[in-house]
């Protein structure tokens, strides 16, 4: 027998991977690109235009340069970034969802990683006899660096698994909106969206 | 599994309301110099790390003493570079080190002395190495993410537009 779910009967995680994935995601990636942008631009003034570090601050740091030594906010968007990706994860299928969960597990490390540098704020107490607070991987790459490459390695497995899940011939395996045509602004407008 | 998300988040939320305002030197790694020198009683390690402000472009020196949670209170240190000494200061960002107020830069020669008052324990000359290089090809990783997140940018605000046009419906 033919279980039909209403709207109302839904819980928050299938309304989030049903009927507001698609909204959910894209808002998602923006967040993602905004971050990522902060991340290049510090990094491109390292390494292109060979700024100082200390004066490598990206471009909302020359406003708030606090944005940049803050470890809580480092900390908190690490946390938010796991979150999203958790949240968002049972709306993908197939390989889409491989190639996303590859990039929730990397950045489950980037967290772990961001948890031990908020300890050592929190404790005073730094590893491995340094006098600044750093991380495990940190001993082998520099940070810069380092979270330079977490993000991008959290990054692009994000964006393959989003265009995968956006093809048209996903539309008929999703249950959200994601892969379906695009409606047209009359369209649009005749369903007052 | 609920209860494990819940003391996750519960750990999370902690772990930010207990940070104390940070006093670490930025996002800066700390390089070390030279490790486990005996001066007297103490273990001493030298290291380089940024300072919070932007105007040194060179690391500042840190003098630490490794036994312990902070420099012992009758410790006297002194920094020679290039044989001028160098104003040195306990670190305001880590308590069992004093700090130059100026950087040190490649080739410099550093000479620390450390003395208790009574006797004095002079560490061999260190010569600053050359700042670490990257072990990846930075340059042409940056102009590939940046072509890679342009891309990228100008898709999601397609379909972010697209996603908007189109109304929100219950799935049944």
């Amino acid at each position: 027998m033919a279980h039909t779910t209403t709207a109302n009967d839904q819980s928050f995680m299938e309304k989030l991977n049903g009927q507001w994935h698609e909204r959910a995601l894209w808002v998602y990636l923006v967040i993602v690109i905004v971050h990522w942008v902060e991340h290049l631009f510090q990094a491109a003034q390292i390494w292109i235009l060979n700024m100082p570090r200390p004066e490598a601050l990206g471009a909302l740091g020359y406003l708030f340069p606090w944005l940049v030594k803050s470890e809580v906010m480092h900390f908190t968007y690490a946390l938010l970034m796991l979150g999203g990706l958790v949240l968002l994860r049972p709306g993908f299928r197939g390989a889409a969802k491989s190639w996303w969960t590859a990039s929730l597990v990397i950045q489950a490390w980037h967290l772990v990683e961001h948890s031990l540098l908020q300890l050592q704020a929190i404790a005073g107490q730094n590893l491995f006899g340094s006098p600044v607070p750093t991380s495990i991987v940190q001993q082998f790459v520099p940070r810069p660096e380092l979270h330079l490459l977490y993000n991008l390695a959290v990054f692009v497995p994000m964006v393959v698994a989003m265009w995968l899940h956006t093809r048209p011939d996903q539309a008929a395996v999703n249950q959200c909106t994601c892969a379906n045509a695009p409606v047209r602004l009359e369209q649009a407008g005749a369903a007052g969206a | 599994m609920k209860r494990l998300l819940a003391g996750l988040l519960a750990a999370a939320t902690a772990m930010l309301l207990l940070a104390t305002p940070a006093l670490a030197h930025g996002d800066h790694d700390a390089r070390p110099l030279a490790r486990d020198l005996a001066a007297g009683p103490n273990t001493i390690s030298l290291w380089q790390v940024y300072p919070d402000v932007g105007a040194a472009v060179t690391p500042h020196l840190i003098v630490m003493f490794d036994a312990g949670t902070t420099a012992p209170a009758s410790a006297i240190v002194t920094v020679d570079v290039n044989s001028t000494s160098m104003d040195v200061r306990p670190s305001t960002t880590t308590p069992n080190g004093w700090e130059t107020t100026e950087g040190v830069a490649e080739g410099d020669v550093v000479t620390v002395t450390i003395s208790d008052g009574t006797q004095a324990w002079a560490l061999d000359p260190v010569v600053v190495p050359p700042p670490p290089t990257s072990m990846l090809p930075m340059e042409e990783l940056i102009y590939v993410s940046i072509f890679l997140t342009a891309g990228t940018a100008i898709w999601a605000a397609g379909r972010t537009s697209r996603a908007w046009r189109r109304p929100v419906i219950a799935s049944s």
